[in-house]
């Protein structure tokens, strides 16, 4: 933890210091994959504390996510910026017959400003870059429970949070077509720390499991996505600077 | 000089111009506005599993076992309704009593269910209950146990009755036979009958409502009959107890010796023997024969010195069936037994102690009345004498009877008990009520309290000798009415009756605590000496100055002086007594094994009297 936070700030004091040439505004869309293994785990304790055969339906599947960017080129090969991703996930147990219907719903979403250091070089008319994140993502988690027997319905509710750092590398093959860039990106998340996930109106509740050990969001997991960018700005740059 | 760098301007389409870089700006505004909305569009759960299971239909196949079979129930006792409920496949998931419509609450093992009821009193009420079993379909509502069938049961009267337990078991011989009867139990949670021998605690089970007691032979006892229920629960139902039917056992005498006489049993049939049991009271109960049941008496030699026929005798009845038998001691087994000591005539206080024998007061329970008896010394047997009477006295040598009714002084003659004098005290004094405790001597002359004042009175001739103020006092008087006498706590008072007045003689003071009423009077016989016992010294003191004429010392407990013997009967400790000759003070016997009772011992004709049974001195020293 307290190297990942020596990092982002040094990136943040470079990225201050130094005088972009390029300024692109960018836009990430794709699937990820959240690992989420507590998560699933507080679904199976229920699952197997319920008196009735229900089922998990939804258990944290691959989802979309957004992360749009603002990112400086301080020369042709290394780019430095900002970014903001936003994920989301979710489970349900449910069951539903003549008599009624019960629904566990568990909601979980993150949302994380970041900063990137990225490389590149040019192959062919392409661009390889490696992409470096670091980020802080907020988890909140909802969880919903429903049971409604004929006509009378119980339904409970508790929104838990938690504040984790993370690490997310990632490969892009990008695609400059005039003043757009396109971008393909494989990268994979990690969640660097976790903090136990508490409830949102009285922190010192968590989530306890089984073993006694308290319910972590972990989003680490694989990111395949793709990326438009563009260029607002381009500055001229000194004959000294093109010499090199 | 120093001349700037030449700059070279780039050309490159991108470079922005102020309103290309205004639309640029619009277009980012917007491209981030699109991804906040994308951002909104979260995950959501939209998956559910449906489960196919079916509605019930019809009624759920359930057997109900109940141990209430009518309409109206009879309860005596709190009493557990039992039910046994097998709804197969399914599943019981409560079950609700009512009583009084009020939920009351029941308990239940496996598919047994039971709830008590219980009344506090007698009265009625009226019970139900709602069964509810699980629908078995296996649907949510169904694992939940919020679907399922009720079964509303019937509504019961419940009479709380009261158990009439001394009544409800009666018994009677019948062709020599005990048969015990009961009426039926109509409650519920009926399993049995138990009937109990509560000396020996035999039970029988049965479910008839009578039984025959085959072991009887005759035995005294306590019998209970219990309704048990099906959890094993015994409830009194009934209670009775057996008077003693074995063999009367009397004693006699015969040439000098103890004879034992008893009436043949109707249940001899059932008795193998008879075993005589004998006890000098020092020693333990010794068997001393054995005797068919066809035998009724036995003689008992006397040995020539012993204490007189100072005996105890058992006599066991050995039942039939020994199997019965629990204990090998006769004395602590189940049957009854006729314990014989020379009964005496009982007695709590006496009066008139004399070679004839000695009367004595007591409470008759059959007729509620107080009842004089006379034990009388040449036939050995009780007679009583007349009712109603309290506070009697009799004159020193017993020739009058003074016999006290309200404000009426009844003197009787005792050869035939028949009223010589009744004089109204009334004409003594308008005050007075309470005879308090006058007393007669043998010429007829009354001494009596009333008012603060002391009377003198010639009762035969009807007249008043003399009075004098004084508190009320316990009287004596002497045998020829010349001297009474009156204690105040630790001094003895001696007075003298004159023709006209009263007149104080001489006082005593007792030098160790008070002087009760049995420690002194006048010598019956000799009217001018009168004794004081102050433990463990007798003396015999003048009636007109209270010299002292002769002083002995005897045991520490005196219990009475018999003037027809002139022995003194004392005791040196509980089981000692010692017999003293009232004119020189010499120990005359000594008798071991008898506990004295102070109140109610008495010596008369070489016979101690106590507690209902009498000693005889055989062997005098």
């Amino acid at each position: 933890m307290k190297r990942t936070t020596i990092l982002f700030f040094l990136l943040l004091s470079i990225t201050a210091k130094l005088f972009s040439q390029e300024l692109n505004l960018g836009f990430e869309f794709g699937l990820g994959s959240y690992k989420m293994q507590d998560l699933k785990e507080i679904n199976d304790n229920n699952l197997n504390s319920l008196p009735f055969d229900a089922r998990v339906t939804d258990n944290f599947p691959l989802y979309y996510y957004y992360k749009p960017s603002l990112m400086f080129s301080i020369s042709s090969a290394i780019s430095l910026g900002i970014a903001w991703s936003y994920h989301s996930t979710g489970s349900r147990i449910s069951l539903v017959d003549y008599s009624g219907e019960y629904a566990f719903d568990t909601r979980i979403r993150s949302s994380s400003p970041a900063v990137i250091a990225e490389f590149s070089y040019p192959v062919t008319v392409f661009r390889i870059a490696f992409s470096n994140e670091v980020g802080i993502e907020s988890s909140t988690a909802d969880f919903n429970e429903l049971l409604r027997i004929g006509t009378q319905i119980e339904k409970t509710n508790d929104i838990f949070k938690s504040v984790n750092v993370y690490y997310e590398p990632a490969l892009k093959i990008k695609y400059p077509l005039a003043a757009f860039r396109f971008d393909l990106v494989l990268g994979y998340h990690i969640d660097l720390s976790e903090e136990n996930l508490s409830k949102s109106d009285n922190s010192k509740i968590h989530l306890q499991l089984s073993d006694n050990r308290l319910a972590r969001a972990n989003w680490s997991g694989v990111r395949l996505g793709a990326g438009i960018s563009y260029t607002l700005f381009k500055r001229a740059v000194s004959p000294k600077e093109l010499g090199k | 000089m120093i001349r700037p760098e030449p700059v070279v301007e780039l050309e490159d389409p991108h470079v922005m111009k102020l309103p290309i870089l205004c639309a640029k700006l619009c277009l980012a505004a917007s491209f981030l506005l699109g991804i906040l909305m994308l951002s909104s569009c979260e995950f959501e759960p939209v998956g559910k599993y449906f489960d196919t299971v079916e509605k019930p239909a019809g009624d759920a196949p359930v057997n109900i076992e109940l141990n209430l079979m009518t309409d109206t129930i009879n309860y005596y006792w709190s009493s557990s309704l039992n039910m046994i409920i097998d709804p197969g496949k399914l599943k019981v998931l409560y079950v609700k009593y009512y009583l009084d419509e009020n939920e009351i609450t029941g308990t239940h093992t496996g598919g047994k269910y039971s709830v008590l009821l219980s009344f506090n009193k007698p009265e009625i009420h009226k019970f139900r209950f709602t069964i509810f079993i699980n629908s078995g379909t296996g649907s949510l509502a169904d694992k939940l146990n919020a679907e399922g069938y009720k079964f509303e049961s019937r509504v019961w009267t419940l009479v709380g009755k009261q158990t009439y337990i001394s009544k409800n078991l009666t018994a009677k011989i019948v062709n020599n036979q005990l048969e015990f009867s009961w009426p039926v139990y109509d409650g519920p949670d009926y399993q049995n009958y138990r009937f109990r021998e509560v000396s020996s605690g035999n039970t029988y089970d049965f479910t008839t409502t009578s039984f025959i007691l085959s072991s009887y032979v005759g035995e005294s006892g306590d019998c209970n009959l219990y309704v048990v229920d099906n959890a094993g629960t015994e409830h009194l139902w009934g209670r009775c107890t057996l008077n003693k039917s074995l063999p009367a056992l009397k004693i006699g005498s015969i040439n000098n010796n103890v004879i034992l006489t008893w009436n043949k049993s109707i249940f001899k049939d059932k008795i193998a023997e008879y075993q005589i049991f004998e006890s000098d009271i020092m020693t333990s109960y010794k068997l001393i024969a054995t005797l068919s049941v066809n035998d009724t008496s036995l003689v008992i030699p006397l040995l020539p010195n012993s204490f007189g026929p100072l005996r105890s005798y058992y006599m066991y009845c050995v039942p039939g069936n020994a199997s019965y038998i629990t204990d090998t001691s006769p004395f602590r087994s189940y049957l009854e037994y006729v314990k014989i000591v020379l009964p005496g005539p009982y007695f709590i206080n006496w009066e008139g102690l004399s070679a004839s024998g000695f009367y004595f007061e007591s409470y008759n329970q059959v007729t509620g009345k107080e009842i004089l008896y006379k034990y009388q010394t040449g036939t050995d047997k009780v007679v009583s004498i007349m009712n109603h009477v309290f506070c009697t006295s009799f004159s020193p040598n017993g020739n009058y009877m003074l016999v006290p009714r309200d404000s009426m002084l009844d003197l009787y003659e005792t050869g035939n008990y028949t009223i010589v004098k009744s004089i109204n005290l009334k004409q003594l004094s308008q005050y007075f009520e309470s005879t308090g405790s006058p007393k007669v001597s043998d010429n007829g002359i009354c001494v009596l309290n009333a008012n603060y004042t002391l009377y003198a009175y010639d009762l035969l001739n009807n007249k008043q000798i003399s009075f004098k103020r004084m508190d009320p006092a316990k009287l004596k008087i002497s045998a020829d009415g010349k001297y009474f006498c009156i204690t105040r706590y630790d001094s003895l008072l001696v007075y003298q009756i004159n023709s006209n007045s009263i007149t104080f003689l001489a006082g005593h003071k007792k030098p160790n605590g008070a002087i009760w009423d049995e420690d002194y009077d006048f010598c019956p016989d000799q009217p001018d000496y009168i004794y004081l016992y102050e433990s463990p010294n007798l003396l015999v003191m003048s009636s007109r100055d209270l010299s002292i004429v002769r002083n002995m010392q005897l045991s520490p407990w005196l219990f009475n002086i018999d003037f027809t013997t002139h022995k003194i009967l004392t005791a040196s400790n509980a089981t000692t007594f010692n017999i003293y000759d009232f004119y020189t003070g010499n120990l005359v016997q000594s008798v071991v094994g008898m506990s004295g009772d102070r109140n109610y011992t008495l010596l008369n004709n070489n016979t101690i009297f106590r507690c209902d049974y009498k000693f005889i001195l055989r062997s005098n020293k």
